[in-house]
């Protein structure tokens, strides 16, 4: 019999959805969904676990016999060591309040990026083999064995998480995803599962001092080159010094300012502000780098690689720590910072800051002696000590990115706010929800800002560049300001592709061009050398 | 179709979302802030701006850029080439389903028939969307590997300015003659 109209329309399937359950929905490892293995000369150099040519799309991952043995100590030892670890793998209700707050969840769709499920990877195993209910009733209670498979998911999930800490905002529980992301990466370190994207940098880190490896006298060169630019936009030679000894603050900063576009023009902006201000200050070449990927492969690393911001102050004597715009490195300093290292202050000239100029006393980094740049500036600001002629702004309008880590990690909301209204007319909000402990991450952070993995991270930066795009058409925002180096990075592609029109610059590149120099000349072009009249006209 | 666009819309929208997981397709259904689940909204507001585009059929840069809405999202999603650009195909079956009587009932199989040579315009469009949105990710995978390194390449005196070092002169359009 010839079927009805609306039945002959119901067996037309464009599409369906697999039903699976989640344990059960299979993963694909083609390329695009996962960052390349770190190079086995890199895993050797930092002594890391199971060194070997192998590739996540491969079926054999060339894992060590004993791998499950592996797991478990590392599991044991982890839940005995870390109490939170224990409680985040113990009490969670699945309630379910977390599960479309992560970006790459609301920008992807993919169940397993709900952060109760990505956490879920990781307690399944926990329950099977760590509890009592899991050992007797197995599935029911959601546990499941161990088997490569899991361990391959792992890999898949544990690495598109930024470990950016909304989710966390949310949970009645206040259970820390991004610190059962930093748990199953520790554990899967074990095994010699890693990407190269975080392994380089903590490689060339550990041994040249930052992430590229650059070497001292060619990190001088493009300083120099800075010091040049910045001549010839103002007329004012600034000075810049280096791996100087018995100066009162030592400036650290991500080497990314110094290296990339468009953070050197950021750079720029610090050396001009420390040369107005007077700031008896150094650089140094072997602590170049404020960036810690370590952060991203175990608490040890972190640790070692943190270890030279003292280790240089002491060298160099310095009284405390000037700390740029960065991100992760602020998450780094603010949370572990004194409980690892802090025993290294010993024998240093560190004290609690106080900024010489207004004589405000930090005491916020009473415990660390590091100070944020943007406190800095806007403690400047508030007591009157600059000289700013925000018009040479004007063609901008400004949004700002709040960074996760400085946001979530640290509650650096006001400043630099305050920093940028003072040196731009025109300033929007984005919508409250993507803004200040709402912020929604860049997609990049944790060590994904990769390229090969640009869809992944177009998924995650989809909510912020929504909301991005919200404000270019309702107020016409063309600029993004935000003080992270990563972000500067990878907003620069998110803007691009979600909300075209919109740059991206550091908060200190916009302080730098309003700034008013002493001796300076008639200001004609901005620190990326571009015509102010053309940009006004242009606007 | 014209006193009907609401319900196609909407019709349409859950169709598209079926594409995704079934925790999914709820969530994003549910949640009508734009800002918290900006693809559901996306989705829904694009679609709806396309329906109407296909009754009045007179703007083709407009019906990109509706089309470009969703199409941009579902093109770093999860998904083959085809299924990114399949939700256009899914609008026929819509169609059929909302106008399944009338259309039986007033044989309208050729007012049906131009409606979807329309829809299968707005696949064609949609799939030369869909390319650009790929060229696009890799320019700015090129893109960003330069501006990372930009003061070594300065540092090594390899930076170029002017794209015509490498190519030779341009030509008019901009092509490398
Ligand atoms: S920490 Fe961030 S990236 Fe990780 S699951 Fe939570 S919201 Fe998602
Ligand atoms: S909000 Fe907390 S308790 Fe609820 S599902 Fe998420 S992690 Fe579990």
């Amino acid at each position: 019999m010839a079927l009805k109209p609306e039945e002959l329309i119901d067996s037309i399937d464009y599409h369906h959805p697999p039903k699976t359950d989640w344990m059960d929905t299979p993963n694909d490892f083609k390329p695009g969904r996962w960052a390349y293995p770190g190079k086995i000369d890199v895993i050797k150099r930092i002594h890391f676990p199971n060194p070997r040519e192998w590739s996540p799309g491969d079926a054999d991952w060339k894992l060590p016999e004993n791998w499950k043995e592996i797991i478990y100590n590392g599991m044991r030892e982890r839940l005995d060591k870390y109490r939170s670890f224990k409680v985040f793998m113990d009490i969670c209700v699945r309630c379910g309040a977390c599960a479309d707050k992560c970006h790459f969840y609301i920008g992807g769709g993919d169940p397993k990026n709900m952060p109760v499920l990505r956490a879920e990877l990781l307690r399944s195993v926990y329950r099977n083999d760590f509890t009592a209910a899991g050992k007797i009733l197995g599935r029911l209670a959601g546990a499941r064995p161990l088997t490569l498979d899991v361990i391959k998911e792992w890999f898949l999930y544990f690495y598109q998480c930024t470990e950016c800490r909304r989710c966390s905002l949310f949970c009645p529980y206040g259970i820390d995803t991004a610190e059962v992301t930093m748990m199953a990466r520790e554990l899967l370190h074990l095994l010699g599962i890693n990407i190269n994207w975080i392994m380089e940098p903590v490689a060339n880190c550990n041994r040249m001092g930052n992430h590229l490896g650059i070497q001292p006298h060619a990190f001088k060169d493009i300083v120099d080159f800075m010091v040049d630019d910045i001549e010839n936009y103002t007329g004012v030679r600034v000075k810049a010094p280096l791996n100087e000894k018995g100066h009162e603050i030592l400036f650290i900063t991500p080497s990314g300012d110094v290296f990339a576009d468009p953070g050197i023009y950021t750079f720029m902006g610090y050396l001009m502000l420390f040369h107005e201000i007077g700031l008896d200050y150094t650089l140094s070449t072997y602590a170049s780098e404020g960036g810690n990927f370590g952060l991203f492969t175990s608490a040890d690393m972190m640790q070692k690689l943190n270890g030279k911001m003292y280790h240089e102050a002491k060298r160099l004597g310095a009284k405390w720590i000037l700390g740029g715009e960065c991100g992760h490195m602020w998450r780094v300093i603010n949370q572990y910072m004194d409980t690892m290292n802090g025993y290294m202050q010993e024998g240093t000239n560190l004290s609690v800051p106080r900024s010489p100029i207004t004589g405000t006393v930090f005491k916020n980094a009473a415990a660390t002696k590091m100070v944020h740049i943007a406190e800095f500036t806007a403690d400047l600001i508030r007591h009157n000590k600059l000289k700013l002629n925000p018009a040479r702004n004007d063609h901008l309008k400004v949004t700002f990115h709040d960074s996760c880590n400085p946001a979530r990690g640290m509650g650096l909301l006001d400043e630099p706010r305050a920093v940028i209204k003072a040196v731009c007319n025109d300033f929007h909000e984005m919508p409250i929800e993507t803004i200040r402990e709402q912020t929604f991450c860049c997609g990049g952070g944790s060590g994904l800002n990769t390229d090969e993995i640009m869809d992944i991270r177009m998924r995650g930066g989809l909510p912020r560049g929504n909301a991005l795009k919200y404000v270019r058409d309702k107020h016409g925002v063309n600029t993004m300001a935000c003080v992270c180096a990563i972000d500067r990075a990878t907003l620069i592609p998110l803007a691009n592709y979600w909300a075209p029109g919109v740059n991206i610059c550091g908060v200190h590149e916009l302080v730098g061009n309003a700034l008013e120099m002493k001796g300076q000349k008639e200001r004609e072009l901005n620190l990326r050398g571009e015509s102010l009249a053309e940009l006004a006209e242009e606007a | 179709m014209k006193d009907n666009q609401a319900a196609v819309a909407d019709r349409w929208h859950t169709a598209v979302l079926d594409t995704y997981p079934p925790q999914t397709a709820k969530l994003w259904k549910q949640n009508t802030n734009r800002f918290t689940n900006p693809v559901g909204n996306s989705t829904l507001a694009a679609l709806t701006a396309l329906v109407g585009d296909l009754v009045v059929w007179d703007d083709a840069d407009r019906i990109c850029t509706h089309l470009e809405d969703v199409i941009k999202i579902r093109a770093v999603q999860d998904f083959t080439p085809g299924k990114a650009v399949s939700f256009v195909f899914l609008l026929k079956k819509v169609i059929r389903e909302v106008f399944a009587q009338d259309i039986s009932r007033h044989g309208l199989a050729s007012e049906v028939a131009a409606l979807e040579t329309r829809i299968d315009n707005l696949a064609l469009m949609a799939f030369d969307i869909y390319v650009g949105c790929r060229e696009r990710i890799y320019l700015m995978r090129i893109e960003e590997f330069k501006n990372r390194y930009h003061m070594v390449f300065r540092k090594a005196g390899i930076t170029c300015t002017d794209p015509g070092d490498i190519l030779g002169p341009l030509g008019p359009d901009g092509e490398s003659a």
